[in-house]
């Protein structure tokens, strides 16, 4: 049963996702709705290139192959784009990870921005830090890099646990501008204590649509909405059937 | 050779992802091998991937050293503890345990690593409260929400036996509004995941060539 569901999940999404690319190819796809948190991210780049100081990114403290490789693939998709933006404006970038998975995949997408923006000189392989598998020690690295380095702000999204808030909180301190994204609702609340911006849940998945504007990733997020009114409407017609029969 | 460089990691990709997608919905034995070899090689690039994570650290102390940086010292202490525990962490024999196996790795995990993780995990403590008291200075409808909520289920989980109401409200706050909450994210959250794992599927998204 549970088999049933996720195929017809998976088919509908393909289709939906095939119907809506085509749209939005054609330019028929409409204007996406404003989001405070994806309007954020570009003025990060654009404060960390005038101020001349480095913006920190992390997309979280798991890998790719893992049960959380989805949200770590949506911080390395924003990755992408705000690495086109820092190449295009000479802002720089430092990116720390806690999965080495990650790191050939976050040095790559570093390199093929700096290179596609005819800048493949100034990629530093430095821009990226391995700080340690553990999350506890990765916080712990993360808040004495936040101490040395200068900053000009902090965009992590991807998979956190409770050590977030050590280092939301060493940003708060340095009075770094922060945009967090994740998608457990346990850390959720230590995020927006800390953070300026906060992307909740589904908004982790918006953030690289909002920044890029790339047809693939809109259309998969207008899919996720199609998606999302078709799971409300089936929970209210369960709802109304239980109650009526 | 442009078009087989683009061509070919996506047909790649599509294929092993389609078995190993295949593996958890059909019941075909023999593409649970096929799934199971993918998987096999998938750990045995994460330990590459590994060795990779190694080399940035040692570059990046190396050249913090190097250059005189401040911090350098903390650098130093980090790359000799790192060559300490590799070179402890060597067989010393046939049949002998290896690696994490061995007691004397064990014995610096036990007494040097877990105590540090311990105490700065219980630093969590002071700084949800100073997080607490800013929200507390912000003053705006979300934030009085969230605090008087907050200490609503404090209060009620504190006067549990002595008064029927506040334990009755702190649970009917966690099992309505806030699981409904819950839920609403995580069903968002469910279908990002699907949505971004069927764009890599299906090749709308190619991270692995411009």
């Amino acid at each position: 049963m549970t088999a049933a569901i996720l195929l017809s999940f998976l088919l509908l999404g393909s289709l939906l996702l095939a119907i809506l690319m085509l749209r939005v190819r054609a330019g028929k796809a409409g204007e996406l709705r404003p989001l405070p948190g994806p309007a954020e991210l570009p003025n990060a780049v654009a404060g960390a290139a005038e101020a001349g100081r480095a913006l920190h990114v992390s997309v979280g403290v798991a890998g790719v192959g893992g049960a959380a490789t989805a949200e770590t693939w949506a911080g390395l998709t924003l990755l992408d784009q705000l690495a086109d933006d820092a190449a295009v404006s000479d802002a720089p970038l430092l990116v720390t990870v806690a999965d080495a998975t990650v790191l050939p995949i976050v040095q790559d997408i570093l390199q093929r921005a700096y290179a596609r923006n005819g800048k493949a000189e100034r990629y530093d392989p430095g821009q990226v830090r391995y700080i340690a598998p553990d999350h506890t020690a990765y916080a712990a690295g993360t808040m004495g890099l936040f101490e040395r380095e200068t900053l000009a702000g902090n965009v992590m999204v991807g998979s956190f646990g409770d050590e977030y808030l050590l280092i939301g909180e060493a940003g708060v301190r340095r009075g770094l501008k922060q945009v967090v994204g994740t998608a457990d609702p346990r850390v959720l609340s230590l995020v927006y204590v800390s953070a300026d911006e906060t992307l909740v849940g589904e908004e982790m998945f918006a953030a690289g649509a909002y920044a890029s504007q790339k047809p693939g990733q809109v259309a998969s997020l207008l899919a996720q909405d199609w998606l999302r009114w078709i799971v409300v409407a089936a929970i209210l017609v369960t709802t109304i059937g239980k109650l009526v029969f | 050779m442009a078009l087989l460089k683009r061509v070919l990691p996506s047909v790649l990709a599509l294929v092993v992802g389609l078995a190993v997608l295949g593996m958890g919905l059909t019941p075909y034995s023999w593409l649970d091998d096929v799934a199971s070899y993918f998987l096999d090689m998938a750990v045995i690039v994460a330990a590459f991937a590994l060795f990779l994570g190694l080399l940035n650290i040692l570059r990046t102390h190396t050249r913090r050293i190097g250059q005189r940086q401040a911090g350098r010292g903390y650098s130093l202490v980090l790359l000799l503890a790192m060559l300490l525990v590799l070179v402890v962490g060597l067989p010393p024999g046939a049949s002998q345990p290896t690696g994490p196996s061995q007691s004397i790795v064990q014995w610096i995990f036990e007494t040097v690593q877990l105590p540090v993780q311990a105490s700065l995990s219980a630093l969590l403590v002071f700084f949800v409260l100073a997080a607490a008291y800013r929200v507390l200075l912000v003053r705006s409808v979300e934030s009085t929400l969230m605090l008087v909520v907050a200490l609503v289920v404090l209060a009620g989980q504190v006067t549990t036996g002595l008064s029927p109401v506040l334990p009755e409200l702190k649970d009917w706050i966690l099992d309505v509004p806030v699981l409904a909450g819950v839920r609403g994210i995580l069903l968002g959250v469910a279908l990002g995941v699907l949505l971004t794992g069927l764009r890599l599927l299906l090749g709308f998204e190619r991270p692995y060539s411009d």
